[in-house]
């Protein structure tokens, strides 16, 4: 296991799609393990998708457990190939990401998702939730689509300078 | 590198924004920080600008002058000498303050908020026609120095807020880290 180097807004790799996944490989557990082993040691983070770490392909970890905001919580998500089946109820909320270390965002998102995809047995997973859970999906579904959370920002005000991530 | 605020203001119309930074780009300077806003028709521009050492006030205005000649802008520009401290440390938290229109809004709660060390980094006004009367509404964004002091510094945006007649509130505005 290794603690992976994380990448910041500016780098292409946070702005392309990522590739779809079609064959979970030894290289991608090793992967999975690795983006979870830095989340875990990252103060705050509760989810990184691939790009994040320099790799362009579908795959993103996800741990909202014990945090204030959640409601309903799976504990750790590992998800391939993520598509969203149903989004509703947005609400707005402050975001931060490692990826833009010096900003934070008012950002609008469902606050209600059914999300479909591949865990890393292989099996097709189906997550209902809500709240926080959802939105951690949502934003790490972005990075696999190429889009920070600027890109769905409120408005030009909504956006706030900050020292560092946590 | 030097730097430099410029400020530019006047009646609203298009390409303003796409002329005053061709003007910068001319001079090659970079925009280090804006913020940008139509108020009351009034379109009100001011920017933190780099740009090399040799470039000065007068030569700024007069770049930013030539390409906007008949837009009648009000420009000013000021030499940034020392370095100031963008310190952002802090809680942060919103205020909103809503009520019919009179004289001192801003002022009465500013000063509260001055008092506790809660350090203003946004705000904005807007007066809104209801018929009748006029409602004053006012949102900041405040960092404070100190948390503790919060539920005394929201006692006293109460009194403060019943004096003027309007209402106050205050949240805050941590994110939440994804
Ligand atoms: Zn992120």
């Amino acid at each position: 296991m290794a603690i992976l180097k994380v990448d910041e807004i500016g780098s292409p790799v946070l702005s392309v799609a990522a590739r779809r996944v079609d064959q979970i490989t030894p290289r991608h557990k090793r992967l999975a393990e690795d983006m979870i082993e830095t989340m875990y040691s990252t103060p705050g983070s509760v989810g990184i998708a691939a790009p994040q770490v320099g790799v362009s392909e579908s795959l993103f970890v996800l741990d909202v457990s014990g945090h204030k905001k959640t409601n309903i919580c799976h504990g750790l998500i590992v998800l391939f190939n993520p598509q969203i089946l149903t989004a509703s109820d947005p609400v707005v909320i402050r975001e931060g990401c490692m990826s833009v270390p010096h900003l934070t965002g008012d950002v609008r998102r469902a606050s209600q998702v059914v999300v479909k995809g591949v865990n890393i047995d292989g099996e097709e997973q189906v997550i209902q939730t809500d709240a926080f859970e959802a939105r951690g999906l949502l934003h790490e579904i972005d990075h696999l689509l190429g889009k920070l959370f600027i890109d769905r920002i409120d408005g030009p005000h909504a956006l706030f300078k900050r020292k560092r991530y946590l | 590198m030097s730097r430099f605020v410029l400020t530019a203001v006047g009646p609203d119309s298009y390409g303003i924004v796409a002329r005053v930074t061709a003007a910068l780009s001319d001079l090659t300077c970079n925009l280090a920080d804006s913020r940008m806003s139509n108020l009351s028709g009034h379109f009100a521009m001011i920017l933190v600008v780099e740009g090399a050492n040799e470039l000065d006030e007068r030569g700024i205005y007069n770049a930013v002058q030539s390409r906007c000649s008949e837009l009648s802008l009000l420009v000013d520009v000021k030499r940034i000498d020392e370095e100031v401290d963008n310190d952002l440390d802090g809680e942060r938290f919103v205020v909103s303050v809503y009520g019919t229109d009179r004289p001192g809004i801003v002022a009465g709660i500013c000063d509260v908020l001055a008092a506790h060390h809660a350090n203003i980094f946004d705000l904005a006004t807007r007066v809104i026609e209801t018929g009748a009367s006029s409602v004053y509404t006012m949102v900041l964004e405040v960092a404070l120095r100190d948390s503790a002091v919060l539920a005394e510094l929201e006692e006293a945006l109460t009194h403060r807020a019943k004096e003027l007649g309007v209402t106050c509130s205050i949240r805050s505005s941590d994110s939440e880290e994804l």
